[in-house]
């Protein structure tokens, strides 16, 4: 008897593995007819403006009986401070100037954020609208999980209004599922003191300047003068094009000729003499200490790293006090071709099918789209705008740290968008790894990269 | 006649509200999985999921990960069966001793980890095992004991990182064999051992000889259980390299869970645990015939 347990239990985790897949699939059976696209809502609002009037009958208050009132849900995974000026005031202010619509935002944790946005739109509990990281769009929008936002009125202007790169983000076959919020790039951050203890008063401009700080530096101890955060396309990207290196031609159909043409391996194999040379810190290959604490220096030690890259994050969360006179933020040096070039990072706003307030929703889209509110989030949480409008006034100046990532965001590119996103970054950054980690040289690297992402652009 | 159906009347609520959860939760998630495995799918439009045949069977045995992934498995099994069996008796030997004091103490110290959480374990081995000085391993041979001059990048290697997986699998699991084992070794009549002694058997013999056969029914248990435990391991290598550095560290069940929840591809997935269960039905189903025959009476 026990054995016969014994197998079956055997089975279960099969069936396990299944129970996980299934609960997500027989839930969305019934709920995809039901998902109101913008055009067939309206169909939906009489009902509930019926409900409300009833309601407001029964109340004294002035409010106008045709305004129903409405919550959207909306999602988004700000942080800490980021949040707070979200709900002290942009909330408060899209709320008195629609005093129909309640905006209910919650703070969603970042790690598995795709699957349970997933889970809860195949479970037909989706909120109705949210910030969304911008590699993940087109491929929700080919899960289904995502509205084409076109029948939205003034979706074009909002489109037309805002940065290309930025808004391309938001494409599935053609078709346009969100809308672009905030965009971000990274630059080059040097650690003031050790700058000058290489030998140089302000950061390199070219690549070849970088490398000999980096070698002055070197022989002056255990220090390490250029830090690339690793081998996935985040980190790796900006010095990979600066360097000359390409991922895919400009259409992103077809990365053979491209990821593993001679100007890629020539880039590739110029990073990777650095590591061999020891120039580059520990980080590349996941090592400690982490970038910002090998930046700053932690817990008494003191700091290692003259360079690192990152986002205006690194300014808005550490705070001016820390980083001012301390921390430069400088353009990534100019590669041979005399330009720099970084990775284009950012979020979207997305509604989803299955919105309960579709159109509500969209109203809080244009709201956080408006330039007065891009503005107001640039200036409290450093969040670069992607309304044009909002990205060129003189305001943003009051940010003293914004200035290199708009100049770095003109020459910065999206990684590859696809619905394969994912796997396309996982497979190049698994080519450089290899590389580092003395498994592949770099030609043979890219070219196993190269045709597995021909092949999953072609999917 | 009468009796035993009005019996089966009588319980036949509570035979179908098992019933029941069994389909529910075991048999329609299983035939659901499989069907799931000949599509595309797609878990917000299911309908809109494309058939794929037995493409995502023919992607199974055509993907080198898979090799990679199954390696691991079988490798996970191969060190932590013996691992936690050989470690587990002789705990159970050692607190079975007679001068061996607290023994309520030492059975608690060890079972600790059976019933910590999962990932709790794994994490605490995550920080242990960390990379440069932070990491108390590190801090320990390096800075303290001076054995190694630099500190190892424990999850940076394919081989450390395994082995850092395979220590936690086999120090969690201990603990339980030792119980089990504990348990019978208290049933086996005193008069034996007397009886080796007199013929003048040393501890080793008496082990081999006497103490061994005797629980073989249990380790024929213990084993099955260890094995179906190890190719069913999932949460250590998630949440201590998840499956890093370049994939060299996943195991069948993190791979797919990857396919499913990273990449979207649930038909793939499923295509995978399908042929994992076949696999593991096939291993149970032989154990079960080759080594659970035999009845032990004193």
């Amino acid at each position: 008897m026990g054995f016969v347990n014994r197998a079956t239990k055997g089975i279960t985790l099969a069936a396990l593995a299944a129970a996980m897949l299934t609960a997500c699939g027989s839930n969305g059976n019934g709920n995809n007819e039901a998902s109101p696209s913008p055009a067939d809502s309206a169909s939906v609002s009489p009902s509930a403006s019926a409900e409300a009037t009833a309601s407001a009958s029964a109340s004294p208050s002035e409010a106008p009986s045709d305004q129903p009132q409405v919550t959207v849900e909306f999602w988004h995974a700000y942080g800490e401070g980021e949040e707070k000026v979200l709900l002290e005031q942009v909330v408060p202010k899209f709320e008195e100037a629609n005093p129909s619509i309640k905006i209910h935002a919650t703070r969603m944790p970042t790690e598995n954020l795709d699957q349970q946005v997933l889970t809860a739109a195949a479970g037909g509990t989706p909120p109705d609208v949210m910030r969304m990281d911008n590699t993940w769009v087109s491929n929700m929008a080919k899960q289904g999980a995502l509205q084409e936002i076109s029948g939205y009125p003034d979706a074009q202007d909002i489109l037309d209004n805002s940065f290309k790169g930025t808004v391309d983000t938001n494409l599935y076959q053609g078709k346009y599922y969100g809308v672009p919020l905030d965009t971000n790039t990274r630059v080059a951050i040097y650690n003031k003191e050790l700058l000058t203890k290489a030998g140089a008063s302000e950061p390199p401009k070219t690549i070849d300047e970088l490398v000999a700080l980096a070698r002055n530096l070197k022989t002056q101890g255990k220090y390490s003068g250029i830090t690339i955060g690793g081998t996935n396309v985040w980190d790796f990207s900006a010095w990979f094009w600066t360097l000359g290196g390409k991922y895919t031609d400009d259409a992103y159909t077809k990365a053979t000729g491209y990821l593993n043409g001679d100007a890629s391996v020539k880039a590739l194999d110029t990073i990777y003499g650095w590591y061999k040379e020891g120039l580059l810190a520990p980080p590349i290959l996941g090592g400690q200490p982490g970038t910002w604490e090998g930046l700053r220096g932690d817990k008494g030690k003191a700091a290692s790293y003259m360079m690192i890259t990152d986002g205006p994050w690194f300014y808005s969360l550490i705070g001016d006090a820390d980083t001012k006179d301390k921390m430069i933020p400088a353009l990534i040096p100019a590669g041979p071709d005399g330009m720099s070039h970084s990775v284009i990072g950012g979020e979207d706003l997305v509604i989803f099918n299955g919105a309960k307030q579709p159109e509500a929703a969209w109203k809080f889209v244009q709201f956080m789209t408006s330039t007065e509110i891009q503005l107001l989030l640039a200036k409290q949480t450093g969040q670069i705008p992607t309304n044009k409008e909002a990205a060129q006034s003189p305001e943003l100046e009051d940010v003293w740290y914004l200035k290199s990532y708009i100049d770095q965001l003109e020459n910065a590119y999206a990684r590859t968008p696809s619905a394969n996103a994912n796997k396309i970054n996982d497979a190049i950054g698994t080519a450089f790894e290899s590389v580092f980690r003395g498994k592949a040289g770099a030609k043979e690297a890219l070219d196993k990269a190269a045709a597995q992402v021909d092949k999953l652009l072609g999917e | 006649m009468r009796r035993a159906l009005n019996q089966y009347a009588q319980v036949s609520p509570y035979l179908a509200v098992g019933f029941a959860l069994t389909i529910a939760f075991v048999l329609y998630p299983m035939v659901k999985g499989m069907y799931i495995s000949f599509f595309h799918y797609n878990v917000i439009k299911p309908d809109t999921s494309e058939a794929a045949g037995f493409g995502n069977f023919g992607r199974v045995f055509g993907d080198p990960m898979i090799g990679t992934a199954l390696r691991n498995s079988i490798l996970l099994a191969l060190v932590t069966v013996p691992g936690q069996w050989i470690v587990g008796v002789m705990l159970a030997l050692l607190i079975q001793v007679k001068t061996v004091r607290l023994k309520v103490v030492w059975r608690l110290v060890y079972y600790i980890p059976v019933i910590s959480s999962w990932i709790v374990v794994s994490y605490l081995f995550r920080f242990l095992f960390a990379d440069g000085h932070e990491g108390f391993i590190n801090y320990l041979l390096v800075d303290m004991l001076h054995l190694i001059g630099e500190p190892i990048g424990w999850l940076q290697n394919t081989w450390s990182a395994n082995l850092v997986i395979w220590l936690v699998s086999i120090w969690k699991g201990v603990g339980w064999v030792m119980v089990l084992y504990l348990a019978a070794l208290q049933s086996i009549p005193q008069s034996l051992y007397e009886a080796a002694e007199i013929d003048g058997a040393k501890p080793a013999t008496t082990f081999l000889q006497i103490t061994l056969p005797l629980v073989r029914p249990l380790t024929a248990y213990v084993l099955i259980n260890l094995i179906n435990g190890a190719i069913q391991a999932f949460i250590q290598v998630y949440a201590i390299t998840q499956g890093g550095p370049m994939d060299t560290t996943q195991l069948l069940n993190t791979y797919l869970y990857k396919q499913a929840f990273q990449y979207f591809d649930f038909g793939y997935a499923s295509a995978i645990s399908v042929c994992l269960g076949v696999f593991i039905f096939a291993l149970t189903y032989t154990q079960q015939r080759s080594i659970g025959r035999d009845r032990i009476e004193y």
